[in-house]
């Protein structure tokens, strides 16, 4: 009995070993999914490139998204690194205009710097200022 | 006389399997082919990998023939319509279109001969006759240079696709290995580019000509500075910079004439398609390479491609129709996908590579690696 018992504690740690070695999220970056707005409307097409932001000493790979009706979500296990980013945003009408399918720009690419935290997943929802709004243009 | 007999007996009591035993042994062979098939399924991937890999080589190798009888690598294409590039660019949207008079193939078709594919090479006619009052409508019977060549550029290649590549199979058309045309930072596409600047829109799609395989290309070895084992040449791609869905293209364009014959991908170059008032024009673009300015190593997921900005690219794992993915190089390999130096060395590039196009910050080392004379070298890798 005794070596019944052992037996069978030796063969489920050997399955656990073998369970957890196929776990763990995998380099460390952060699944990113989030919304996008202007005008205080989901932008209907467009895409968003979240980026390390190398001024501030942080490198790796670009984390990019399309966006439909206002939503994006990153690649399923793979993500942004995480610390100071450059995220850019383009926006497009939706609406089929020629040849390029996403119609034409909503606004000039609209980049600004963020901190993504270390985490599995993050929600980033990004208000792209309306430049009309924002400040009347004095020059 | 009958020493079975006793076996026999006590056989009836101790030798039959019960079925909670039975059941056991089933679990058990049932866990170790869990635990196996994994390890088979990633055996068989890798030696896809390899296959891919040894694929990519010959079409560099080939590369390298060609600037051996040439003088100079394969222009991605030549086009009168680029002959003043940088400094022009071309929209296509409502503009006067003259294409093809002296437009050259794709680099993909130049360098057949030198990949054991001269039969190949001959089926394509000379792009001699222009657009004209034909038009570049793509169809076979138009009698214009792509018309004249649909059947050939729509015959399956082999020699262009990977075979990690779901898609990829003996039906399909498109190509796995794009050429790398340069690098830099992100290029807006809707904004014209200014003279000088070392990118062209095309299509709502910007190239940079700083690379090995560009428009009106014809890049010789000593141009290189970066040296020809420092810089890319061809790189490994999963996404079709042409319409994979020909539904969508047909919901887009609202004319069932384009079903079936243009927006598909091509290993030849494919075609780009639009509509302009009356007129409608299929374009011989040579979309077969990308540059490393736009999108990072397997970037991103799948997206509406009804609703997506012109420079998404139709992916071969998209498969519902108007389905699209950013595009660039990628694979399906885990963890990053190969490139050909400009030397023929086949690398795999991990897909964590540092990236940075934003104008304000300096360049990534995957957004350089393009640039065949900005002093980075691979030694800045770490392999």
């Amino acid at each position: 009995m005794v070596s019944h018992s052992f037996r069978s504690v030796a063969v489920t740690a050997c399955l656990l070993l073998a369970f957890l070695a196929g776990c763990g999220r995998k380099k460390g970056l952060t699944e990113i999914s989030g919304t996008v707005t202007y005008k205080n409307a989901p932008v209907p097409a467009g895409m968003i490139s979240i980026e390390p932001d190398p001024s501030r000493d942080n490198h790796g790979p670009q984390c990019a998204a399309g966006i439909a009706d206002g939503v994006f979500r990153s690649r399923y296990n793979f993500g942004s690194v995480s610390g100071p980013v450059v995220i850019r945003v383009d926006g497009y009408t939706g609406v089929p205009e020629g040849e390029s399918f996403g119609g034409r720009p909503l606004f000039p690419s609209y980049e600004f710097t963020a901190e993504i935290p270390e985490a599995a997943s993050h929600t980033l929802d990004v208000v792209v200022p309306d430049e009309k709004v924002a400040g009347p243009k004095s020059k | 006389m009958t020493p079975s007999l006793p076996l026999r007996g006590s056989c009836a009591r101790r030798c039959g399997l019960t079925l909670v035993e039975l059941l056991a042994v089933i679990a058990i062979i049932g866990l170790l082919m869990g635990l196996l098939l994994p390890a088979v399924q990633s055996a068989r991937e890798s030696a896809r990998r390899v296959t891919c890999a040894n694929k990519l080589g010959q079409i560099a190798k080939a590369c390298l023939l060609y600037a051996n009888a040439n003088g100079a690598y394969p222009a991605a294409f030549t086009s009168k319509n680029f002959e003043h590039m940088p400094m022009q660019s071309y929209t296509g949207n409502c503009g006067p279109v003259v294409f093809g008079n002296d437009q050259s193939p794709s680099w993909t078709i130049a360098i057949l001969p030198f990949l054991g594919q001269q039969p190949r090479y001959d089926s394509f006619k000379p792009w001699t006759t222009g657009a004209g009052a034909a038009g570049y409508d793509g169809h076979p019977s138009s009698g214009n240079s792509w018309g004249a060549n649909f059947t050939a550029a729509y015959t399956p290649n082999n020699a262009y696709q990977c075979p990690s590549d779901p898609v990829s199979d003996s039906t399909e058309t498109n190509t796995n290995y794009f050429g790398v045309s340069g690098g830099g930072h992100w290029a807006n596409a809707n904004k014209l580019p200014k003279d000088g600047n070392p990118w062209v829109s095309v299509n709502g799609a910007s190239y940079y000509n700083n690379g090995v395989i560009h428009i009106n290309g014809r890049v010789t070895e000593g141009a290189i500075l970066d040296g020809t084992s420092n810089t890319f040449m061809l790189g490994e791609t999963r996404y079709q910079f042409v319409l994979r869905s020909e539904q969508a293209w047909a919901v887009h364009t609202n004319n069932a004439f384009w079903v079936g014959r243009v927006g598909r991908p091509s290993w030849a170059g494919g075609s780009r398609a639009w509509s302009c008032g009356s007129n409608s024009f299929a374009l011989w673009l040579g979309s077969t390479q990308a540059s490393t300015s736009l999108f990072g190593i397997n970037v991103s997921g799948c997206t509406d491609m009804l609703k997506a900005p012109p420079l998404m690219h139709a992916a071969s794992n998209c498969n519902s129709p108007g389905q699209a993915m950013l595009g660039g190089f990628g694979s399906f390999h885990p963890g990053g996908c190969h490139f050909a130096l400009a030397d023929g060395a086949v690398k795999f590039v991990d897909e964590m590579i540092e990236f940075s196009n934003s104008t304000s910050r300096p360049l990534g080392l995957y957004n350089r690696l393009g640039v065949k004379a900005d002093g980075v070298l691979m030694n800045s890798l770490p392999w």
